[in-house]
């Protein structure tokens, strides 16, 4: 069972900061009542995934488009998927709802 | 390499901050701080379109959207400490993370794999049209990946658009409006509040500024790090800093907004299925016109995208005022 | 040459402390915002001074002092519209 430390680059250092970062805000996620703090927490587990996604894909043979394509694309429909958000938690409080 | 530790254990510090901020302006201004620390990693994985659409997207445009959010939102309820909760989320909490460790684990021990997409990328990408690797893979290695997106896009401007205020307000709202109203504000500001005279040069300053440097990183898509989703965050940005500085763009929902919206998709599909009528499959690019419709499709997306981003913005539901604006 | 560049961002990296540590001491938003964009803007100067060389072309450098010139600009018009907005909410009982 050997493990080859050479593939500790930048780039693999990125993908477990991005793993960190799904769990901590995972927990958040799960624990935070204001309903904005919760997407927040959604939003930062979003990116979590895509440094984990670009991180893990790169640190064998450097830059790759593929992923960063795919986290491009990620990137817009998360902001997309915010801002629907955003719209709703308005009508939910305007509405007289709480958070 | 310190470097990247540093920034690396910045990104968590501020992620951090975002949660145990007892202020939801806080947590806002953490989340923005993350999302340009988070800029910065892209540069550092050496993928600077991601960098500039984090920059202008996630800590540009979502923060707007957020400080927005936060003039609409009342005081919140007290934050109950909630045991159950708690002891839940470190379960699950604690479940993601050996997960994560185990994939991690197993990763590092898996051979490498046999195929390189960095390499077969680098073959094909002469047949693609463009030169820059993302474009190529966004618009033609995996173009049906983004016209799903940008249909994703649509919907959620559909149901932004839908939420914004009853129809029959919509109806008597739309007609009333005048031409060349400079009296609209935004949800924070109270109606007898003008934009200064400072804010309003500047506006003028950028605007047009904003508007050649998104054609520019349109255009510059072909062959280096741009593109249509950089460039409609930055026609948004625009909008939005027009709007900000009580100029009216896009508030009226006619038919050139929503000609606007709907432009991006519709061009890409008639691409995608106008191959068909001669014989190639769906999406596929006739040979030699690979580069022309990548950017006659980037084109329009830019529109679309730019147009949503903004509406979104602009058509939040506000608080309902006489005879004001949505 | 390098070392000169090293010496400027050096003192552009310094001015950024210094605006940190005025925006984390400083007891009021007005004279925080003073902090940030007079310290802060001076260090992206000098940043960008010490960057100048480096370039590859004058169309790049030329892109460098646009982005210090609008950042000064931005800057300076968030700073009045903040200061504004301060004095306008804690002026609102007289």
């Amino acid at each position: 069972m050997s493990l080859s430390f050479e593939a500790f680059n930048s780039d693999f250092w990125y993908a477990c900061i991005g793993a960190v970062l799904f769990v901590v805000a995972l927990y958040a996620f799960i624990v935070s009542q204001p309903l904005l703090k919760k997407l927040l927490a959604f939003n930062i587990m979003g990116s979590g995934v895509f440094l984990m996604m670009v991180g893990l894909a790169q640190y064998q043979h450097g830059p790759d488009s593929v992923p960063q394509a795919l986290v491009l694309t990620g990137i817009v429909v998360a902001v997309a998927a915010t801002a629907l958000a955003l719209v709703l938690l308005r009508k939910w409080v305007l509405s007289g709802g709480q958070a | 390499m310190w470097f990247d530790v540093i920034l690396g254990i910045g990104l968590i510090v501020a992620a951090v901050g975002v949660f145990r901020s007892d202020e939801l302006f806080r947590s806002v201004v953490f989340f923005v701080t993350f999302g340009i620390l988070l800029a910065l990693t892209w540069l550092r994985l050496q993928a600077p379109d991601l960098a500039l659409a984090e920059a202008a997207i996630g800590a540009g445009l979502t923060g707007v959207l957020l400080l927005d959010t936060l003039g609409v939102l009342k005081r919140p309820a007290a934050v109950k400490f909630n045991l159950a909760k708690h002891a839940l989320a470190t379960i699950v909490a604690l479940g993601a993370a050996a997960g994560l460790a185990w994939s991690f684990w197993t990763l590092l021990q898996l051979p490498a794999p046999t195929y390189n997409l960095v390499e077969t990328l680098a073959a094909n990408i002469d047949d693609s049209g463009v030169s820059h690797g993302i474009t190529a893979v966004l618009l033609n290695f995996r173009s049906y990946d983004t016209l799903l997106e940008v249909a994703v896009l649509l919907v959620a401007i559909v149901i932004g658009l839908s939420l914004r205020q009853s129809l029959r307000q919509s109806l008597r709202h739309d007609d009333a409006q005048s031409d060349g109203d400079e009296t609209v504000t935004g949800a924070t500001t109270s109606p007898e509040q003008q934009a200064p005279a400072l804010l309003k040069s500047l506006v003028h300053l950028l605007v047009p500024l904003l508007l050649i440097t998104a054609i520019f990183v349109l255009w510059a898509g072909s062959t280096r790090p741009g593109g249509a989703f950089q460039a409609g965050a930055l026609i948004a940005a625009a909008g939005v800093l027009a709007r900000l500085g009580n100029i009216d763009i896009a508030s009226r929902v006619n038919l050139l907004l929503r000609t606007g919206l709907t432009i991006g998709v519709f061009i890409f599909l008639l691409v995608a299925v106008s191959p068909m009528l001669t014989g190639y499959a769906f999406l596929a690019y006739p040979p030699g016109w690979a580069g022309v419709l990548i950017i006659l499709i980037e084109l329009m997306l830019t529109i679309s995208i730019g147009l949503i981003l903004l509406s979104l913005f602009i058509h939040a539901p506000r608080e309902k005022r006489n005879g004001g604006s949505s | 040459m390098h070392y000169l560049q090293i010496v400027f961002i050096s003192i552009g990296c310094l001015f950024f402390i210094i605006g940190t540590v005025g925006l984390l001491r400083f007891p009021d938003v007005l004279t925080r915002i003073h902090a940030l964009t007079k310290a802060d803007n001076l260090g992206l100067g000098f940043i960008v001074v010490g960057l100048i060389p480096s370039q590859s072309s004058a169309a790049d450098v030329a892109k460098l002092l646009l982005c210090w010139l609008l950042i000064l600009g931005a800057s300076s018009v968030s700073a009045y519209l903040v200061a504004n907005q301060h004095i306008r909410q804690t002026r609102k009982p007289e």
